[in-house]
């Protein structure tokens, strides 16, 4: 994974900001190797949407990649990024995490069946992603076939990422270890 | 009760074997099923048209028809219709709906000038407008068509048209909304049935009335209209037509509640009784209660842009007296003014998600951002969620105002002013007063004529005396937010500029007392 550190961060921020779907960006790479694009969208575009344009544009390892899309990009008087106020807000960070259980891999693909075209992690929530009240009524009855669990359309709906819901699921289908 | 009601209709199919079907589609299966049922109903007391089903399919199919052949491009092209009181255009807007194109619903009451700059708005954002009337159709071409297309059966809703330049959301949901599941519709949450007889009271330009008269249409309900607002006439169509199932605004409400003093047989058909777009008075939303029993009043509280809804049934407002309900499919968060979330119990900005992320809230880019990248949207309310996510908001800025010690709501004189026909909109707001603390000041945009006298008798023989506006002013712009709600701390600086010489002001002084 070290290969990942090689990033030419400068680079990276250039073609982001060269994107129609970017108004102004920065990236930075931690000492660990993470690296951080800060995005202000040009309009109205889910994170989602502009994580899987960073991970497209960035060629690093999902697990070294975190995307912030703030109204606008954070900068110090020096004109430098200020990395405190562009990770100061959990909720406008996002990952990409694959699956890491069987349950988790098959909601994700029961997911990518009612959401086609658009790149899920399992850290995002439905909503999100864009499942409306008629997506997620469909999920339920595809989540229903495969897990053999009932499980409320609301449920779904309410649940906080595609991670908490597989846990769920699992716990409810009774043996969580067969389906890991 | 006109005897075409006491013939038995053939079941309709259990929910679960429907498939999702166009508002054409189902307007077809309800005239091949029940063709001599009654459709639509325009109630006006005396004379009272009907068309069957047989009738309404045939006649909205011609306009349907017309409307596709006439429309070249059909992403770029914009249906404009007027939303009248009269069965032909009724007819036609369904028409115009069952065709599936874009469509604009325009209000028959509004200035010329209004409607001219939303369509003017239209081509210059490169919309071709196919113009649907009773003397036939006629387009408009844009000289330099969008690149961006529309789609199919979407209905543009236009807000905040007195804030100056039109504001226009595109929706996908109402004219798709009787071909969703079951579930997926906050009527299920509100006794609504298929084939219910059904009351829309409200013009068919907003949103609110649309969507259940395109849900009711889908669904083969008995539609009735009212060709016009009155109480008693709304009472009237209730039992004469055994209405299950009504949508009204607070404004209606307290309009029949008054009209309507000690007896309430005629509404015993009423199964749901939904109301919205306007906060509901306490003591209304009580009488209500009383009257229909708390399993029977519903409230819902959304916003034009779509971007989530809250459903609170009878039941759940006594045990949380105030609260607007918990999200439907929609997904609440209080926060504060630097965006960040708060936890229960603390009053914040409400931000609502339907996740409709990505998708396209108004027709201009340039009208803002819809939603974050999260797809949480607010519309500019103030309120805070309990423990157990019930929504309750908060007086809006400058929504209490205080004369001579009584507390007086704005909202319940607009909702009056908003009910005259000679008032296309009007705020209320307080100015200082050195006797009373503060007096009341209207300013209203007239729909014609300016007479301030008419409108203070108006108010004068529906609210007490101290709710009267000691000033109504005529304006031709009352201040909205971004938020498409009313500024009503400008609103309060135009009320107090004096301009004690102006035609258009009418002073009273009965209400000083």
């Amino acid at each position: 994974m070290g290969e990942s550190t090689r990033l030419d961060a400068p680079e990276l921020g250039r073609k982001l900001r060269a994107n129609r779907l970017v108004r102004d960006a920065e990236v930075f790479v931690d000492d660990d190797g993470m690296i951080t694009a800060v995005l202000a969208p040009q309009g109205p575009r889910p994170g989602p949407v502009l994580r899987q344009l960073v991970r497209e544009l960035a060629d690093a390892p999902d697990g070294q990649l975190r995307v912030a899309v703030l109204p606008a990009v954070p900068r110090s008087p020096d004109g430098t990024i200020d990395r405190t106020l562009a990770l100061g807000s959990p909720d406008d960070i996002y990952l990409f995490e694959r699956p890491a259980t069987a349950a988790e891999s098959a909601l994700l693909g029961l997911v990518q069946q009612v959401l086609p075209g658009v790149a899920a992690s399992v850290t995002d929530s439905l909503p999100t992603l864009g499942a409306d009240s008629l997506v997620t009524i469909e999920l339920t009855a595809l989540i229903e076939e495969a897990f053999g669990t009932a499980v409320l359309p609301h449920e779904i709906f309410a649940a906080g990422s595609i991670r908490e819901l597989a846990a769920t699921l699992a716990d409810a289908a009774g043996d969580p270890d067969a389906l890991t | 009760m006109p005897s075409c009601l006491n013939c038995r209709r053939p079941p309709m199919p259990a929910e679960r074997d429907r498939t999702p079907a166009s508002l054409d589609e189902r307007t077809r299966e309800h005239a091949a099923r029940t063709p001599a049922s009654p459709a639509l109903v325009m109630y006006a007391g005396d004379h009272v048209p009907v068309r069957t089903w047989a009738e309404l399919d045939r006649d909205s199919g011609t306009v349907a028809s017309a409307v596709r052949a006439a429309t070249r491009d059909p992403a770029r092209t914009v249906a404009v219709v007027a939303a009248g009181d009269a069965t032909d255009a009724v007819i036609r807007l369904i028409g115009v709906l069952r065709a599936d194109v874009p469509v604009l619903i325009t209000s028959a009451r509004a200035p010329r000038a209004e409607t001219a700059g939303v369509l003017d708005h239209l081509a210059r954002l490169g919309y071709h407008r196919l113009h649907v009337g009773d003397a036939g159709t006629w387009a408009e071409y844009a000289s330099l068509p969008s690149r961006v297309p529309l789609p199919a059966g979407s209905v543009l809703v236009s807000t905040g048209g007195s804030s100056g330049r039109p504001k226009v959301v595109v929706d996908r949901w109402i004219s798709s909304v009787g071909s969703r599941p079951r579930q997926a519709r906050p009527s299920a949450l509100m006794r609504w049935r298929a084939g219910q007889r059904q009351l829309v009271m409200g013009s068919l330009h907003h949103a609110a009335p649309l969507t259940f008269f395109t849900e009711g249409l889908s669904d083969g309900n008995t539609l009735v209209l009212l060709q016009r607002f009155d109480p008693g006439m709304a009472i009237s169509a209730i039992a004469d037509w055994s209405v299950n199932w009504a949508q009204a605004t607070p404004y209606h409400l307290r309009a029949i509640a008054s009209a309507l003093p000690g007896q309430h047989a005629g509404l015993a058909s009423l199964a749901g009784l939904l109301h919205l777009a306007a906060p509901c008075p306490e003591p209304l939303k009580r009488h209500w209660l009383g009257v229909l029993g708390p399993d029977k009043v519903f409230e819902m509280y959304g916003a034009t842009e779509g971007i989530g809804v809250t459903v609170a049934s009878g039941r759940e407002w006594l045990q949380r007296p105030g609260t607007v309900g918990r999200g439907f499919f929609t997904r609440i968060q209080i926060r504060s003014p630097a965006g960040r979330p708060l936890p229960a119990g603390e009053t914040g900005d409400v931000y609502l998600c339907a996740g409709r992320a990505g998708r396209r809230t108004y027709l201009d880019p340039a009208d803002g951002t819809g939603a974050g990248s999260d797809g949480f949207a607010t519309v500019g309310d103030q309120g805070r969620l309990d423990e157990s996510g019930y929504l309750y908001l908060a007086p809006r800025q400058l929504r209490r105002i205080q004369v001579g010690g009584e507390t007086v709501d704005p909202a319940e004189i607009e909702s009056l002013l908003a009910g005259h026909p000679g008032v296309l909109d009007a705020v209320v707001v307080g100015v200082p007063d050195e006797r009373l603390g503060e007096a009341l000041v209207a300013l209203v945009i007239p729909a014609s004529g300016r007479d301030g006298r008419l409108l203070r008798h108006y108010l004068r023989t529906r609210l007490a005396r101290h709710k009267v506006p000691r000033v109504i002013r005529f304006t031709d712009q009352i201040p909205y937010t971004e938020a498409g709600k009313v500024d009503r701390l400008r609103a309060v600086q135009m009320a107090t500029v004096t301009r004690p010489h102006s035609r258009d002001q009418d002073t009273g002084s009965g209400t000083d007392g």
